[in-house]
């Protein structure tokens, strides 16, 4: 039912949009329309008498492009790291050939970092990204991508980037790519200005078209997690009988816990804060709790270490990976 | 775009009459052009202009014509084809056919004359019938009612009599594709 619904819903929705979007790409520019009327009559005399008359008119440049981000989701990056690619896709979607000119802008506003040293690739073909020495390093006003919105009307833009050192895991880095329409007069022009004589072959106005001649993408970058691994061990350390191996677990005996937490990975684990809830039948051991061999107190104070609501808390703070801490504290069983 | 107008510039610093002659086809060519009908009893002037949605002062959408220049795909243009009888005969069995201009789609319900009967054509003027009754085959064989943008060519019956001086108009619009 819920796959029946579904498609339905989809048939709605493309019926809704049809009207709209029929004319993406419509009559080229330039194209001459003519239209021709013939009329048939008679006369008293004569019959099946004809006569035509026809009117055209040329079609002018519509000015519109899309620009889209490829990438199936933000690209998992490391930091520092260099050369990290995002894919995105430029169409032609007015009605005739079009040069554009590419930048990038990594200052973006709703993001952690600015990526570094934008570099613009243009695609060999085949949409994926074959590495810097296959693929073509774009340069301003000399490869432009041309597009015919009647013919190759898209290409693969690849943005490539490097990433700053100590950002923290999950930061996020915007990076933009533009692409303006290089006839005369159109970018930054607003929807409907019409530039006289600029359409295709000069003999036709172009006019910007309703995504105006600048488009633009946004694609992310994202600084990769750091897993954290905790590894939990108990050992009976103390059963009275001045044991030093194979205490017996007997009401009374200590049992030291120890808790190994791996940062693995690469960047900064921010706040990162364990907590250990003191087994039932057991009772906390007052100022057992140590880090990394160095006793805390018990208190909530300067130290990272307290015990509170019958819990052993230790705020490690940020901790830059790779990094191994280990926090201890005692029990005694009731 | 391409870069023919700047060699037409480039030209004119050359001042001679070839050149001068060039720059008039341009300023036709910008504006629509119309071929007259050769002289017989009837006259024809077949005119096209843009039809533009616009905001009136109370903020409401309204149509106006407008010179048909800064056509784009999707605009709408109104074809007027006007007829007037300039013999001293009197003419008459008069029919109006006209193709749906190539890269256009006939507008549901445009087609307009004083005095005559309309019928459509969706296979390039073999038969003609009235709106609602042609049948169009799918690309699966199936037949089905054809749509106004299924049409190919209309056809206007003028049913009178056309006597000496006398004119007649019929208009239909259009959609550039």
């Amino acid at each position: 039912m819920a796959m029946k619904r579904f498609i339905l819903s989809t048939f709605l929705l493309a019926g809704l949009l049809l009207p709209v979007s029929s004319w993406a790409v419509g009559t080229g520019a330039n194209t001459i329309i003519n239209n021709t009327v013939n009329i048939t009559y008679d006369t008293g005399a004569v019959t099946g008498l004809t006569v035509n008359a026809s009117v055209s008119f040329r079609v002018d440049e519509i000015i519109a492009a899309t620009h889209t981000w490829q990438d199936a989701g933000n690209i998992i990056v490391l930091s520092p790291d260099s050369n990290q690619v995002l894919t995105f896709l430029l169409t032609n979607v007015g009605n005739g050939v079009e040069t554009f000119a590419l930048s990038v802008n990594n200052a973006i506003a709703g993001d952690n970092f600015d990526p570094l040293n934008a570099r613009i690739y243009l695609d060999n073909g085949n949409g994926i990204f074959d590495g810097i020495l296959v693929e073509t390093l774009y340069v301003p006003g000399v490869n432009d991508p041309v597009l015919d919105a009647n013919g190759v009307d898209a290409i693969v833009i690849f943005v490539l980037n490097d990433i700053p050192a100590a950002l923290l895991a999950t930061n996020t880095g915007i990076s933009r790519i533009i692409a303006s329409s290089t006839t005369p007069g159109a970018s930054g022009s607003p929807v409907g200005t019409i530039l006289p004589g600029q359409g295709d072959g000069g003999l036709i106005d172009a006019i910007v078209g309703t995504t105006t001649a600048d488009v633009n993408a946004n694609g992310v970058y994202e600084v990769q997690a750091n897993p954290v691994g905790l590894v939990k061990s108990a050992d009976v350390i103390d059963d009275g009988s001045a044991c030093t191996t194979g205490c017996s677990p007997i009401p009374g005996a200590t049992i030291r816990y120890s808790v190994q937490v791996n940062v693995i990975g690469l960047g900064i684990a921010e706040s990162l804060t364990i907590a250990d809830v003191i087994p039932v039948n057991t009772t906390y051991l007052p100022s057992s709790i140590t880090l990394d061999a160095i006793a805390m107190s018990d208190a909530v104070d300067a130290d990272a270490g307290d015990f509170t609501a019958n819990t052993v808390t230790i705020n490690l703070g940020n901790v830059n990976a790779p990094a191994t801490r280990t926090i201890t504290f005692d029990v005694t069983i009731n | 775009m391409k870069n023919l107008k700047m060699e037409i510039n480039m030209k004119t610093k050359n001042v001679n009459s070839a050149v001068i002659t060039g720059f008039i086809a341009v300023l036709l060519l910008a504006a629509p052009v119309q071929v007259n009908a050769a002289k017989g009893h009837i006259e024809i002037r077949n005119e096209v202009r843009k039809v533009e949605t616009f905001l009136n002062k109370k903020g409401v959408k309204q149509q106006r014509e407008v010179e048909a220049t800064k056509v784009t795909p999707g605009d709408e243009l109104l074809y007027t084809i006007y007829f007037k009888n300039t013999s001293k005969d009197a003419t008459s069995n008069i029919v109006i056919n006209n193709p749906v201009p190539k890269n256009m789609v006939y507008k549901n319900g445009s087609a307009f004359g004083s005095g005559t009967d309309i019928t459509f054509s969706v296979d390039g003027g073999k038969k003609f019938a009235k709106s609602g009754k042609l049948k169009v085959k799918s690309k699966g064989g199936k037949v089905r009612s054809a749509t106004a943008s299924d049409y190919t060519d209309i056809r206007w019956v003028f049913k009178p009599k056309l006597n000496p001086g006398d004119q007649g108009t019929v208009q239909f619009r259009a959609i550039l594709k």
